[in-house]
């Protein structure tokens, strides 16, 4: 008896994880993802695949939605920590006596910005 | 053979050649002195043919090299008639340029190697390098010398084994043979002189058919003709192929709503599938209507829909440069998706189902947890659903009724309206517009439920009352054709839902009915099910109602009803008690 239960309950669980990916793929024609359908389906055509079920097609844009959203999250959050780190660092650094401000501007020639008078001599 | 004699020694063959200078020829100068005195008698003759192990190294070579030239011009005897040593032609004793002496795989060697048949008595002297090399330099006595000063006793080999001609090289020398090699005649009797062709022996053609089977399968692979046979591509039909994952597991959920046996009763198949398994919207295929994207068109759009994506994460702005990137990280990624569909999808085809093999894929891409992206689906939902809407994409394909296609066409506009002002995320009116956007979409389901089941109420009047029954003020076709099918009652509790659908089929009571029409509709819009809608078979289950339970669910108010009734709805027929009214307000 313990046997044959142990021995179901990785079908039982195999069985559930298959009922919950079919579930997820239903449940993926009831939204609407940001990526368009039609664009989806061009670049995966473009690399090869083709696939007539839209929820395939759902599940890379849905899959690409949130692999964008991660990225562009760490960048607004490297965006406004980042003010706060320099601002830290330069005001630091200044007590020792180390200016890292900005350059107020950037020559591309040493005579750049000079006279012409002063630049020929 | 019989030139040799009948001691098989070749005296008289020798003496032959010796009458033209051939041995000479054949040993060179050194060798040459050594081998004459052999030649004056018979029994001189016999000892130096004799094997005889007090021999030393350089008598037995001389004596090898002797053979083998008798073997050499005695061996016509063995393809030709038996013939007298007088009748033989002089020409055909003479050595010439175009003979065979050499190992034709190994150059470098000078081992004297004359007809595969004597290849057991193969010589250690050489005469030449090679046919392309001077004739007479393979003759002279210093080339001679040299190389048998080379080849002395200690540098023979052991056995023989390695000059031995694999089947290649044997038919390689055949063919050289037959192709290349002079025919000489041999006997006096033939006429015909030095020829390049082949020579009739003893009488008989030439056996053209090559020796060893194995060269003439290297004939038969060239084909008669370069242009290749087209008769497979006459036939230029398309053939229906699938792929592994093209028929993904259909949906078999456990909501109240929908049930495998309702799927199986009542016909309703899931959305995202076609009456033919394995298609889609009609995207693809044959019949599809797929709408193709150019490569600056899909740019567009990708650069929209980052606008989009880096507004939901919280992005105020951003500069161009940043928006061409991210574009073409989607690109790249859905790439890679595709890419990595397509490499399971091939490698794995056989092995793994539709269900594996996008287990695989989940994991591959790094979400076989796709707890995470049901998180994403849901933060979206919650949120402003952002819905990219954009110019000359349409609403992904679904038939609407008549009396919707106001209402579509006008959201329709509104998009198109609002795509110069896409960029405006923080548009309270856009924000405002998405809501009401889905709150139609809500109200356009309820509304194709509420239509299916007005159709098979009237359908099941007809057939019990079999009276003209007044239309209804919709804008409805009701295909009267459609088969009924007559159904088993399933027991009630496998229906939470249905004993009240089987009572708002019971004619006696309109008003209630409505009502639980109503109270369905609802039910189904909030579980957000597309299943409920027109069919091409309709199966309506039969009901036996007097043996039914009685539950009924309370009447429900539905939002926007009198809207989608289109305002006076009531339809005042005759005063039949079948007639649907609407909702008292």
């Amino acid at each position: 008896m313990n046997g044959q239960t142990s021995h179901q309950q990785p079908k039982d669980g195999r069985h559930d994880d298959d009922a919950a990916l079919t579930e997820f793929l239903a449940s993926l024609m009831d939204y609407t993802p940001t990526i368009p359908d039609e664009l989806v389906e061009h670049y995966l055509a473009k690399s090869g695949f083709q696939c007539p079920d839209a929820r395939l097609t759902r599940l890379v844009a849905v899959a690409t939605q949130k692999f964008i959203a991660d990225v562009a999250t760490d960048a607004l959050q490297q965006c406004k920590a980042r003010p706060a780190v320099i601002k830290d660092k330069r005001d630091k650094q200044q007590k020792y006596g180390v200016n890292v401000k900005h350059q107020e501007y950037f020559a591309d020639t040493p005579s750049a910005g000079l006279d012409p008078a002063s630049r020929d001599e | 053979m019989a030139l040799l004699g009948e001691d098989g020694r070749g005296y008289e063959l020798a003496r032959k050649l010796e009458s033209q200078g051939i041995w000479r020829s054949w040993l060179g100068d050194a060798l040459y002195s050594s081998f004459i005195p052999f030649l004056s008698s018979p029994a001189a003759w016999d000892s130096f043919m004799l094997p005889d192990d007090s021999k030393s190294r350089p008598q037995i070579s001389l004596e090898l090299r002797a053979r083998a030239l008798l073997f050499d011009k005695a061996s016509v005897s063995l393809f030709a008639q038996p013939t007298a040593l007088s009748k033989l032609n002089p020409n055909y004793l003479e050595l010439h340029g175009d003979d065979v002496y050499f190992t034709l795989e190994n150059g470098g060697q000078d081992v004297d190697q004359r007809h595969p048949g004597v290849a057991a008595s193969s010589t250690t002297s050489s005469k030449g390098r090679s046919k392309a090399s001077s004739i007479g330099s393979r003759f002279s006595e210093p080339d001679v010398d040299a190389v048998s000063q080379r080849l002395r006793l200690e540098e023979l080999p052991e056995t023989w084994d390695s000059e031995k001609r694999t089947p290649e090289q044997m038919s390689t020398y055949l063919s050289l043979i037959e192709n290349h090699k002079r025919r000489r005649v041999a006997f006096v009797d033939n006429i015909s002189s030095l020829r390049s062709n082949p020579v009739m022996v003893d009488g008989s053609p030439a056996d053209d058919a090559p020796l060893f089977p194995e060269t003439m399968s290297i004939f038969n692979c060239v084909p008669d003709s370069a242009v290749l046979i087209t008769r497979r591509l006459e036939n230029n039909q398309k053939v229906p192929f699938n792929g592994v994952l093209d028929n993904l597991p259909q949906t078999m959920t456990k909501s109240p709503v929908m049930s495998p046996i309702m799927i199986e009763r009542l016909g309703i198949r899931p959305e995202y599938l076609s009456m033919e398994q394995g298609q889609g919207w009609g995207k693809n295929g044959s019949q599809g209507s797929r709408k193709l994207l150019s490569q600056e068109q899909a740019s567009r759009i990708s650069q929209k829909v980052v606008v989009r994506l880096l507004h939901n994460v919280g992005f105020e702005s951003s500069s161009d440069t940043s928006l061409e990137v991210i574009a073409q990280l989607l690109s790249s990624h859905i790439n890679k998706l595709g890419r990595t569909l397509k490499l399971l999808a091939d490698s794995y085809r056989k092995q793994c189902s539709a269900t594996e093999l996008l287990k695989m894929f989940l994991q591959t891409a790094g979400y076989s947890n796709f707890r995470t992206l049901v998180e994403l689906m849901k933060d979206n939902s919650k949120s402003v659903a952002p819905q990219t809407q954009q110019q000359g994409l349409s609403i992904q394909g679904q038939n609407l009724p008549q009396q919707q296609q106001p209402s579509v066409q006008q959201s329709q506009q509104m998009l198109r309206q609002m795509n110069p002002q896409m960029q405006q995320m923080n548009n309270p009116q856009y924000l405002a517009f998405q809501q009401q956007q889905q709150q139609w979409e809500r109200m356009r389901r309820r509304q194709q439920h509420q239509q299916q089941l007005h159709q098979q109420q009237q359908l099941q009047q007809q057939q019990q009352q079999s009276t003209p029954r007044p239309g209804m003020n919709m804008n409805m076709s009701i295909d009267k054709d459609r088969p009924l099918v007559q159904v088993k009652m399933e027991a009630p509790s496998d229906f939470p839902l249905d004993t009240n659908t089987f009572t708002s089929m019971n004619p006696r009571q309109p008003q209630l009915r409505q009502q639980q029409l109503a109270a369905i509709s609802s039910f189904h819009a909030q579980a957000n099910n597309n299943a409920f809608r027109p069919m091409n078979s309709l199966q309506i289950p039969q009901i036996h109602s007097p043996t039914m339970s009685m539950a009924r669910a309370p009447p429900v108010k539905v939002e926007g009803f009198q809207e989608l009734m289109g305002g006076d709805s009531s339809a005042k027929h005759d005063s039949e008690e079948n007639k649907l009214l609407s909702p008292r307000k």
